[in-house]
């Protein structure tokens, strides 16, 4: 089993939106679209608020809402790898999961009148490459990999670096970890 | 206003199914509660019930991004989607409340329609002959005896009576269900502070329920034709069931504000959307004002002192104005929650 999650350094990026252009064109998403961002993020509780800009994606939750709320089964959660994904075939476009969804990850295609998101590039980690945008980045911001595996990179940063979920208290349990020290 | 994924077809079905539900539910009532004295809002509910949902649930499939594979809902089991178990709701509503529209069929309306199909026109003469309601006469300001009207449909087969009742009673309890899941599906919504309280729920409820006494409050006189008093009769009893309906609405409307004003930030944030923010004028205005206080008013008044005093035109003006305000107020609510509810996130 894995439980696959990413290590983010927000202080490293330089806002080049590099990851942003490699996931599009990686995952031949539709022009107008992403799947992940740059934004600006608010770090802190009130009334200590910062912002910063910050990259980001679907967080992959462990209890994501958008597969709870999805009427039709098309959102599921891999339970190999626990990636959580939309099955192209059995999504009827309902748009309910995006407004479950409090990080706002999931977009609309009006072509194909389905939702559409990160799918943590499984299609590439299949074949033992990482995710495009962690591969492409200039100043490894984002560093992807295997919680179960106590040796991988990212286990050994939860450990060592003090780390924050965005949002945390709206209870999805979000496998996106930014660093804070 | 951003992009909103959901747009004017989900308002309007959000409106048409808490319309559709109450109106099944007021004839329901209308049919057991006091045989004969209601037949009015129980044929006008009952014909009304599923035409406002099926149009509703017709926008709400012409809305999908993908609407040839609707089926899709149906194929699954997915009991924690609030959308899943609204979908089979409205399946069963729909049969429901379509068997007993049938058998609540104006004989006239069956006649002529017998005169133009000849194919089936002895079908639908028996059913015409079912559906003759029995003859309730009402004399102004007399209570009437429980067994002067004991069964309203005196020339139904009793097997045929019973499904009937059987129906209404059922759409009863379903027709509560479709209004409580129209504000649920927005309700179950963490993601969105503005939706998350289990207050939408009973708020749409109950909107639904007063929107639809105001609806059967312009319909009724078009299915019914019975004599003066009885007609009143019907109409009071509206009048009064939508100020309990309308006075509801308003004990949840003040402790949701308050509730919100006391939460965490994002729900505190969220209400600024009604409280200064840009939906305050719709929702005080609109929903408040127009839909709830000012027929509130008019309702408290004719319901207690009367307004037979007024100039005949006037009453008519007035009994057709006020239902139309609520239907507005109604439609508003549904408007701005959802537009506002998509305009906040999660601090
Ligand atoms: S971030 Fe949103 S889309 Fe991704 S798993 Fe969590 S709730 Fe679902
Ligand atoms: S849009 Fe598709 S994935 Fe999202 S809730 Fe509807 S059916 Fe499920």
């Amino acid at each position: 089993m894995s439980r696959y999650a990413m290590v983010l350094d927000p202080a490293r990026c330089v806002d080049c939106k590099a990851c942003m252009v490699a996931c599009t064109a990686e995952n031949d998403v539709e022009v107008g679209y992403h799947r992940n961002w740059v934004r600006a993020a608010v770090k802190g509780s009130f009334p200590e608020l910062s912002m910063h800009i910050e990259p980001g994606q679907c967080m992959h939750c462990d209890d994501p809402p958008c597969v709870r709320s999805c009427p039709t089964g098309a959102s599921y959660i891999n339970e190999a790898g626990g990636i959580v994904g939309v099955d192209e075939k059995k999504c009827i476009g309902c748009r309910y999961c995006m407004l479950a969804c409090p990080y706002d990850a999931r977009y609309f295609d009006e072509e194909s009148g389905i939702v559409g998101k990160c799918t943590f590039c499984d299609h590439r980690l299949a074949l033992g490459q990482e995710p495009a945008c962690v591969e492409t980045c200039p100043t490894k911001v984002r560093v992807f990999g295997d919680l179960d595996d106590p040796d991988s990179e990212v286990s050994r940063l939860m450990r060592t670096r003090n780390t924050e979920k965005r949002l945390a208290h709206a209870g999805t349990a979000p496998n996106l970890n930014y660093i804070i020290d | 206003m951003e992009h909103h994924e959901w747009g004017w077809m989900i308002v309007v079905y959000l409106f048409l199914g808490g319309l559709g539900a109450g109106c099944m539910v007021l004839s329901g009532a209308a049919h057991l509660g006091r045989r004969g004295r209601y037949q009015g809002i129980a044929r006008a509910g009952a014909i009304l019930a599923p035409i406002l949902v099926g149009v509703g649930s017709g926008l709400l499939i012409f809305d999908l991004g993908n609407p040839l594979r609707f089926w899709r809902l149906f194929v699954t089991f997915q009991p924690t989607s609030p959308m899943f178990i609204g979908s089979w709701l409205l399946i069963g509503f729909s049969l429901v409340t379509m068997i007993y529209a049938v058998l609540q069929l104006p004989p006239s309306w069956l006649r002529s329609l017998a005169g133009r199909f000849p194919k089936g026109s002895s079908a639908l003469e028996t059913l015409a002959t079912w559906n003759k309601p029995a003859k309730v006469e009402v004399q102004a300001g007399k209570s009437l005896e429980r067994d002067q009207i004991d069964i309203n449909f005196p020339h139904s087969p009793k097997a045929v009576r019973r499904l009937r009742s059987a129906m209404a009673g059922i759409g009863i309890p379903l027709g509560l269900g479709v209004g409580i899941y129209t504000g649920v599906l927005l309700g179950a919504i963490p993601a969105r502070p503005f939706w998350n309280t289990p207050m939408v729920a009973q708020l749409f409820l109950f909107s639904a329920l007063s929107t639809a006494a105001a609806l059967l409050m312009l319909v009724t006189p078009l299915v019914f034709k019975g004599d003066a008093s009885h007609s009143e009769l019907q109409h009071r009893s509206l009048l009064r069931a939508d100020l309990i309906f309308i006075f509801l609405e308003l004990f949840i409307i003040i402790p949701y504000i308050i509730h919100g004003e006391l939460s965490v930030l994002s729900a505190k944030e969220s209400l600024g959307m009604i409280l200064g923010g840009p939906y305050t004028g719709p929702f005080w205005v609109g929903v408040v004002l127009i839909g709830i206080l000012i027929p509130a008013a008019v309702e408290l008044v004719e319901a207690s002192v009367g307004i037979k005093k007024l100039p005949v035109l006037l009453t008519r003006g007035l009994h057709f104005v006020v239902p139309v305000m609520i239907l507005v107020g109604g439609y508003l609510l549904r408007w701005v929650f959802v537009h506002a509810g998509q305009d906040t996130a999660f601090l």
